[in-house]
């Protein structure tokens, strides 16, 4: 009898040894941006099945780093993306899948910074033939599941959406989940958290139709929101104008601009009288801190049938009040399709990538202040023969440096690598040569490099990975 | 006919009683014969009829039957009557054979004859190794006390009579009966005076304590003797019941003492160096990916 109460006693102790840990993962959020570009911070969690932990965070009032705690739950492992945003745009994402050590506190680092660089091959490899539906526009956005990540493309055509799963096998099938697309030509979805939830959601630009607004449910569907604005619209683009920490819209179509602010909920009431100076045939629109004040400026493309000069509306009061620039961009007409905006050369400032139709492609160096110089003839290579109807500015080698993804109107995408100082090389085209139309990077294999999802034309989706 | 039936019983009767023992033979002692055959040879040895004490002890020592006290007491006798008698290689024969049940035999020799102790001193001397020959010798009284309890202390005493310089040290050696070997216990004394406080074991049962006490000399040679390891003092031991050990002295306790203290040290050891899962800066601190957000 004693010796069993003391061999009890000892169980005891060897229990209390082995499970003294909790099991837990440390979330240590950080970044070396400097102070004040980035304004917050999306914490999204995931586990599979279930509904996601998705919360914003202002960053002013917890300025980086900080930490969050995750508890398991019973559940082997979590999914956790977190989101950087600067000026309300995404900047920065950490995705990755945690799997709990029992009783053990895992600490994680999670970084947002400025890059890291992590070289990869930059040569893909189609995962699979395109799925060759007639898609107009799309978006991409991480998958709800926790165990093996994966992306949700949604592509959107008139009068029509679908759900489609992303993995490195390649584009899945064909789901439901999203409300129809508006009656009339998709030219542009927006993939923006509109209400705060962490969640991606949607913004739909379509000829003759307002924006549709569409809610990420939680499970990665779609629930329409409504529309807001005139069916005026030819292009849209998202980013906090008022510095309020919300995603607000600046969407343009002919002599139309507006701002449209959000209240932080998804709810968007138009700012009028937000430009000094409206544009006069707009066709396509960007928002970036271009004079490095902190506020999102707009960059407006013009010129649907006739070449018009573009434009540059600094955001100089804060509130989304735009003013026209016209020393900012070189006077030279275009007829604007697309822009992209990136750190070409790595001088910390924002450079800008013009596309337009029946003319080529212009790289613009930013001086610091707003001011961007032509350098189209010294940084890019020849010439684009075909209309480009949008372009992919991203760090696709892992470099820091990004390239530039060149979709063509029955052609053939372009890859143009960074090749430093802001000068792009012709490297050829994807694995598996189909005309797109536009195209998404992410990490949709979880290998750590980023992906390319081409879309349009009679391609449909194709998935060009990097092995 | 009837005068036949009475002399057939009677032949029964006599057969019956020569051929089976009765039960008061079977109860008789075959040492008690031995006793007696020593007990006539020491009365012949008083009475100086020394060849008839030789006869007498010379059957004692060679009785199969004969303890070794017994054997020892009648060697003495025989070697000092072959003295007395002049044949000193039968005496020394003798006392050798004593000697080989017990080196340190004093003689108890009632008249302390100087001649015998001088020749018992030369064989022990030449037989016993260490032993020279002695200062000389010294006596020992005891009051033998007339019992004791088990387990509680028992004041034994024994005063030097007679050669006190010689004694250097006094030892009580003492055995349950039935076990081989003594206990040795040293008394404490000075002026011929020593004592001891002897416990005897703790038993239930009553039992019988053996003991004598044993004097030596400087370089460790018997001087005296109360009794012998071959004839000790018998002493009526009263069993006590064995009282049960208070919970403090019982091992159990304190093996699970022991065993709660370690596993509290342990258990304190990892407490303080183990991690708990903090409480995030981030609201609201801590998720549990079991819930429904």
């Amino acid at each position: 009898m004693p010796c069993r109460f003391a061999l009890a006693c000892l169980v005891a102790a060897l229990w209390t040894v082995a499970g003294c840990n909790d099991t837990a993962v440390v979330l240590r959020i950080a970044s070396n941006r400097p102070a004040g570009q980035l304004d917050g911070i999306c914490v999204e969690l995931d586990a599979g099945g279930a509904r996601r932990f998705g919360r914003r965070y202002a960053l002013p009032s917890l300025p980086l780093p900080q930490t969050l705690t995750v508890l398991p739950g019973g559940r082997p492992a979590t999914q956790s993306i977190v989101y950087a945003f600067g000026h309300g745009i995404e900047v920065a994402r950490d995705r990755r899948v945690i799997p709990f050590k029992s009783a053990n506190v895992l600490h994680v680092d999670v970084p947002l910074d400025a890059c890291q660089p992590h070289p990869s091959s930059g040569r893909f490899t189609a995962a699979a033939a395109p799925t060759g539906e007639a898609i107009e526009a799309a978006t991409l956005a991480p998958a709800a599941d926790a165990t093996g990540g994966g992306d949700i493309a949604l592509g959107l055509a008139a009068g029509r959406a679908a759900r489609y799963s992303v993995a490195a096998p390649g584009v899945g099938a064909l789901v439901a989940g999203a409300p129809d697309a508006p009656a009339g030509k998709v030219r542009a979805v927006l993939s923006v958290d509109l209400d705060g939830d962490c969640r991606l959601d949607a913004v739909v630009v379509a000829t003759g139709a307002p924006l549709s607004l569409w809610r990420d449910a939680g499970d990665g569907s779609f629930t329409a929101l409504g529309s807001i604005g005139a069916a005026d619209s030819v292009a849209a683009a998202a980013a906090d104008v008022d510095g309020d920490g919300t995603t607000d819209l600046v969407a343009v179509g002919g002599t139309a601009a507006h701002v449209w602010l959000n209240d932080g909920t998804g709810h968007f009431r138009e700012q009028t009288g937000s430009f000094d100076a409206a544009p006069t045939d707009a066709t396509a629109v960007a928002l970036a801190d271009l004079d490095g004040d902190g506020r999102a400026d707009v960059i407006l493309g013009q010129g649907s049938a006739t070449a018009a000069v573009p434009r540059v509306y600094l955001n100089a009061s804060g509130g989304g009040h735009f003013t026209f620039t016209p020393a900012a961009l070189p006077p030279k007409p275009a007829r604007v399709s697309a822009f992209a905006v990136g750190d070409l050369d790595g001088d910390g400032d924002l450079d800008l990538v013009m596309a337009q139709t029946a003319g080529p492609i212009r790289a613009y160096i930013n001086r610091g202040d707003a001011f961007l110089e032509d350098r189209s003839f010294t940084l890019l290579p020849d010439q684009v023969a075909g209309d480009v109807p949008s372009l992919l500015l991203a760090d696709l080698d892992g470099d820091c440096l990004p390239e530039l993804v060149v979709p063509r109107a029955g052609a053939a995408p372009l890859l143009w690598k960074s090749a430093g100082g802001g000068k792009l090389a012709a490297a050829g085209t994807f694995d598996q040569a189909v005309p797109a139309d536009g195209a998404l990077a992410d990490d949709v294999d979880g290998d750590g490099d980023l992906d390319v999802l081409l879309y349009g034309g009679m391609t449909g989706l194709q998935l060009e990975v990097q092995p | 006919m009837r005068a036949r039936y009475l002399a057939l019983l009677v032949a029964v009767a006599v057969a019956l009683g020569a051929g089976i023992p009765t039960p008061a033979a079977a109860a008789e002692d075959p040492q008690d014969a031995v006793r007696a055959r020593l007990a006539e040879g020491e009365k012949r040895y008083q009475d100086q009829e020394y060849r008839a004490a030789v006869e007498a002890l010379t059957a004692v020592v060679k009785d199969p039957v004969a303890t070794r006290d017994l054997r020892a007491r009648a060697y003495e006798y025989l070697g000092m009557s072959f003295l007395i008698l002049g044949k000193k290689p039968r005496a020394r024969e003798a006392f050798e054979e004593l000697l080989a049940i017990d080196p340190h035999y004093t003689l108890s020799d009632p008249t302390h004859s100087p001649k015998l102790r001088e020749f018992y001193d030369d064989v022990r001397a030449s037989f016993v190794p260490g032993y020279g020959h002695s200062g000389g010798e010294a006596e020992l009284e005891h009051d033998a006390p007339t019992g004791a309890t088990a387990g509680r202390p028992l004041e034994i005493k024994a005063v030097v009579i007679r050669g006190a310089p010689l004694v250097q040290s006094v030892t009580l050696h003492a055995r349950r009966r039935g076990l081989l070997t003594y206990g040795a216990n040293a008394m404490r004394g000075q002026d011929g005076r020593f004592q001891s406080s002897y416990t005897p074991p703790r038993e239930n049962d009553s039992y019988t304590l053996e003991y004598y006490v044993e004097a030596r000399d400087e370089k460790g040679r018997v001087v005296a003797r109360v009794a012998s390891p071959e004839r000790p003092i018998a002493l009526p031991v009263q069993g006590a019941p064995i009282p049960p050990l208070p919970w403090f002295k019982r091992w159990y306790v304190w093996a699970a003492v022991g065993a709660v203290v370690a596993g509290a040290a342990v258990g304190g050891i990892v407490y303080g160096t183990s991690e708990r899962a903090p409480r995030g800066s981030l609201p609201p601190g801590q998720v549990s990916l079991g819930l429904t957000f």
